[in-house]
């Protein structure tokens, strides 16, 4: 669709007056070309401005379109591309290095605030070097951050199952380069968490699920495990400590996923030193800014403006499905990350195509019926 | 086109436009008269000028016009460039075969004022800062002119060689090659920032410096040659945002340069609020000094004409670049809907008729020239302007009454005095009185924006905006005077709104121009319009001493803050200073006049030339 033809659109369907246009079309122009044409999940041919005139095309009145468009103008978040990456490099630098050092520091009894004299030392060196870091998804963008951070090919994996043999090779690797066969830090990295469920729960019969707690499982062979692995042999589980990193997280995922792990290395009598940080914290204040939105509340409480086909079995692992127009696990979040929207977000904005509604920033879903 | 250019009117400063073609596309040579003037005289060459303006003057684009790229594009493309390629002939920039101007711009960055933060005496400071302009100039002529030559930069370097007879004492045997003089240039800016971003304490004696500015007379057209030919007759040399450099860096170059009257050509843009407080408000301090100032928004202000052309030519050639709509000019209206505003009108006349009634139970003098205009049959906004204009007739002659005998007035002492000021003077009553616009039409957004193109490009842009608008939901494109109007009251809320977080003292500022506002308002709307068609300026008058002689007021310590609030306000643009003589033979008044987006703001007729004098300690006392 021509930009002018969707504009026209636009401007028909909010009926706006010459004043008004004045003021939004350059808005809505500066917010397409500074962030939002870059999402990747756009049908071809289809940008943010063809999108939105289609998106509150949707809605039946004037008073529902106007309170869908003022969302976006107030409320939506969106995480470009180069936001993300700014992320990566900052979670090394603000997060993964203090870490080290901290470690370093503690193990050495030093001051921890000599970074200069501990990044300095061989200590340092070889605690870097002696940290595995695995990425839990392709979001996690471990390659960048292993450029980034200058980490060696063979401390970076990018999925958490880790086969035998493999195992063996990072062994290997580190014995030729003069280091303890075993890692001493492990850093799970993500990209994005809302609910936290993904990485950490507990189903109805009590068993650990997600991926942290799985990973965890494998790793100190807790019960049920069928086939032993290798993995412990990977890791001195003396020195060990785990941190998980997500570049963007909300205030009640890290907490849940710290709760969670705790339960599991409290039912299992581990003693395992964790830590559970996001370098983009989303506070609870976004949620409750849109609970609080009363129009925006009556708007997308409409069962007009909601396709409930989108409750399967994997939204309702979320749990709590009073409010499922709410999105997964009623997370609230008016969140848009550049090549996805999370389903946490308000279903209203990331409604596949083939859905009674299409959201303004479709989704593609991770599980295909 | 891109879709960015839906609205080029929003496009800023030329360096930030990156093709050449893009820049020549938008740019109006109408400043290019200035230089031609200057060179009739013969001072454009040969010598240090400052190019003043306040921000979004125009000092960049001006420039930029000089920098080898853009000259060989005009050169190359005559009949596409044919008013600036005559302009620039006419000021020696082209032979008949080739580019006679090498152009080189330097931009001061950041990188200049960090070596005055430094904690070094300040012979060093001075030595690193001479060191590092020297090095940034060959580079940047050297690099210029391979630019000029349309050669391959680095690998060409060697075809240029340099002969300088004075270079003894730095390290250079001459003659040299273009490279081997780059290379060392480079290797004395790479050894300056090495030094400032040691982490080790630095040893002042090990620094790298140089006594002199001697790189403007190094990189001398006569003594460069390419392939052994000469490069051209002469070298223009363009410090860039020289506002940024500290008060000690920019004395550095009167010091080092100005002083030694060498023989080149030196242009220094600088914005004037970096001048100090005398040199902003007296600008007969700069006369008989050893450089020239070339202040572009004083060149426009005496030529309205040429103002108006430039920002017509500005208009129409942004909108030629928009991939939307390419008129600007011709969807401004410039006459008011009669029908839509008539009944302010018919109630204005009627107003007028009451007063014309009163008059006539008071007195008979004026009966003549009441009963003449009330039976003219014109429309009713003619009806209108008249009958305000005799309303301001017979108010200036009962102030006079008591003077005057009860005689009535002839029809033809109306006529007399008449004029085309109560004429703008009754336009302007009537469009405040009764909400008529006033604002409106490409003559009175001209006015608007004060000389300044950035200004213009502010109010354009909106009114730009507002005509794609109407194209995007199929409505007449061009805007009437009410909509014009409602649009530039709206950008000049916003403009004082924002004026709080954008100038110095702006608190004070704020209060003294509300002060001077509501001044000049009480001024202009008195019934008899004494200043017609208003009043939007004041002098400083120095309890009867002649300004700028012998003990001004503004070396009165007591006035420090006045004198601050004015420098600030004129370096900021907020008042636009102009010379005028008036009263005793020779007198000479320094008049500041409100910019005129201010008027807009004190709902002020848009006119020059009215002002009221006003005492230092009358001035005073509107910033407390």
């Amino acid at each position: 669709m021509r930009i002018e033809l969707a504009e026209k659109l636009l401007v028909k369907i909010m009926e706006w007056t010459a004043e008004e246009v004045s003021k939004e079309r350059p808005l809505l122009q500066a917010l397409a070309n500074f962030k939002f044409d870059e999402y990747q999940q756009f049908s071809p041919g289809i940008r943010f401005i063809e999108s939105l005139a289609q998106w509150l095309n949707q809605f039946e009145t004037i008073d529902y379109r106007r309170v869908a468009y003022n969302f976006v103008k107030t409320h939506l978040i969106f995480i470009s591309n180069n936001q993300i990456s700014q992320l990566v490099n900052l979670s090394y630098s603000t997060l993964i290095k203090s870490i080290l050092v901290s470690k370093v520091a503690n193990a050495q009894k030093t001051n921890r605030y000599h970074v200069k004299f501990i990044v300095d030392s061989d200590s340092y060196k070889s605690m870097v070097r002696q940290s595995l870091f695995v990425g839990l998804s392709d979001g996690s963008r471990i390659d960048q951050l292993r450029r980034f951070a200058q980490l060696n090919n063979e401390q970076v994996l990018t999925s958490y199952f880790i086969d035998d043999e493999k195992i063996d090779e990072l062994k290997k690797e580190l014995d030729n380069d003069h280091y303890p066969c075993q890692f001493s830090t492990i850093f799970l990295i993500d990209d994005f968490t809302a609910s936290g469920t993904s990485y950490a729960r507990y189903d109805d019969s009590g068993v650990a699920k997600g991926k942290i707690l799985r990973f965890l499982h494998k790793l100190y062979s807790t019960e049920g495990e069928d086939t032993p692995s290798l993995l412990p042999s990977l890791f001195n589980l003396e020195a060990l400590s785990i941190h998980i990193i997500f570049y963007i997280a909300t205030e009640d995922a890290l907490n849940k996923i710290s709760s969670d792990i705790k339960t599991f290395l409290d039912k299992n009598k581990l003693n395992l030193s964790f830590t559970v940080e996001a370098v983009q914290h989303i506070s609870n204040n976004v949620k409750e800014s849109i609970l609080s939105d009363v129009n925006l509340m009556d708007f997308i409480s409409q069962p007009q403006h909601f396709d409930d086909s989108i409750v399967d079995k994997h939204y309702m692992m979320g749990g709590i499905t009073n409010m499922p127009f709410l999105g997964f696990n009623e997370c609230a979040l008016p969140l848009v990350l550049n090549h996805n929207t999370p389903n946490n977000s308000l279903p209203i904005i990331w409604f596949s195509e083939e859905k009674k509604i299409k959201g303004l920033f479709p989704r593609i879903t991770r599980h295909k019926e | 086109m891109n879709n960015n250019l839906r609205n080029p009117f929003r496009m800023r400063a030329s360096e930030k436009i990156i093709s050449d073609a893009n820049f020549l596309g938008i740019y109006s040579p109408t400043i290019l008269d200035l230089l031609i003037e200057q060179h009739q005289i013969n001072i454009l060459w040969d010598n240090v000028s400052y190019i003043h303006s306040s921000p979004g003057g125009g000092k960049t684009s001006l420039l930029r016009v000089f920098e080898p790229s853009v000259l060989n594009s005009i050169f190359t493309s005559q009949s596409n460039y044919k008013e600036i390629f005559s302009k620039l002939k006419k000021i020696d920039v082209f032979n008949e075969d080739k580019v006679n101007l090498l152009g080189v711009y330097i931009l001061c960055s950041r990188s200049f004022e960090i070596l005055e933060d430094i904690n070094f005496e300040p012979y060093y400071k001075k030595r690193l800062f001479y060191s590092l302009l020297n090095s940034r100039v060959i580079l940047a002529t050297l690099k210029n002119i391979l630019l000029l030559k349309n050669r391959k930069f680095p690998d060409d370097l060697r075809s240029i060689s340099i002969d300088y007879s004075e270079s003894t004492h730095l390290g250079l045997n001459m003659p040299t090659t273009g490279d081997v003089l780059y290379e060392w240039a480079a290797k004395v800016e790479e050894k300056i920032f090495n030094t400032l971003d040691s982490l080790v304490p630095i040893q002042e004696s090990s620094l790298p410096g140089h006594n002199e500015l001697f790189s403007f007379s190094l990189m001398s057209s006569d003594n460069l040659t390419f392939n052994s030919e000469r490069i051209c007759d002469r070298i223009l040399f363009m410090i860039d945002d020289a506002h940024v450099l500290t008060k000690n860096q920019r004395n550095s170059i009167k010091s080092g340069l100005i002083e030694k009257r060498g023989n080149y050509t030196l242009w220094i843009a600088e914005r004037i609020e970096v001048l100090d407080l005398e040199n902003v408000l007296n600008k007969n301090l700069t006369k008989d000094r050893d450089f020239h100032i070339i202040n572009i928004e004083d060149f426009y202000r005496n030529k309205e004409a040429k103002i108006a052309t430039l920002f017509s030519a500005i208009a129409e050639k942004r909108a030629l670049l928009s991939n939307s709509l390419n008129s600007f000019q011709d969807n401004l209206s410039g006459v008011l809907n009669e029908e839509r505003f008539n009944d302010g009108f018919i109630k204005s006349i009627s107003d007028s008729f009451s007063f014309f009634n009163d008059v006539k139970t008071n007195t008979n003098r004026f009966n003549t020239w009441i009963d003449n205009t009330i039976i003219k049959d014109l429309p009713n906004e003619e009806k209108a302007i008249l009958f305000k204009q005799l309303e301001i007739i017979i108010y200036r002659q009962l102030k006079k009454s008591q003077l005057s005998l009860d005689f009535g007035y002839e029809i033809d002492e109306l006529e007399e005095l008449n004029s085309s000021e109560i004429r703008n003077a009754a336009i302007y009553f009537i469009s405040m009185n009764y909400k008529i616009p006033y604002y409106y039409g490409f003559q009175n957004l001209t006015k608007i924006s004060s000389c300044n193109i950035e200004q213009f490009l502010s109010f354009s842009a909106e009114l730009y905006e507002r005509m794609l608008s109407n194209n995007l939901l199929g409505n007449k494109i061009m805007l009437d005077a009410e909509e014009q109007d409602k649009i530039i009251i709206d950008i000049v809320l916003s403009k004082w709104k924002s004026l709080r977080n954008s100038i110095p003292y702006s608190n004070s500022i704020m209060k003294f121009l509300s002060k001077l506002g509501a001044f000049c308002k009480s001024e202009t709307d008195q019934k008899n319009a004494p200043y017609a068609p208003g009043v939007n300026g004041f002098a400083v008058k120095d309890n009867g001493k002649n300004l700028f002689t012998s003990d001004p007021w503004y070396n009165d310590s007591s006035y420090i803050s006045l004198l601050q609030i004015l420098s600030t306000c004129v370096a900021y643009n907020l008042l636009e200073l102009r010379s005028t003589n008036q009263g005793a033979k020779g007198q000479t008044w320094n008049v500041y006049y409100l910019n005129k987006w201010l008027c807009v703001y004190f709902k002020l007729p848009l006119t020059f030339g009215n002002w009221r004098p006003k005492t230092p300690s009358d001035l005073l006392k509107w910033i407390k």
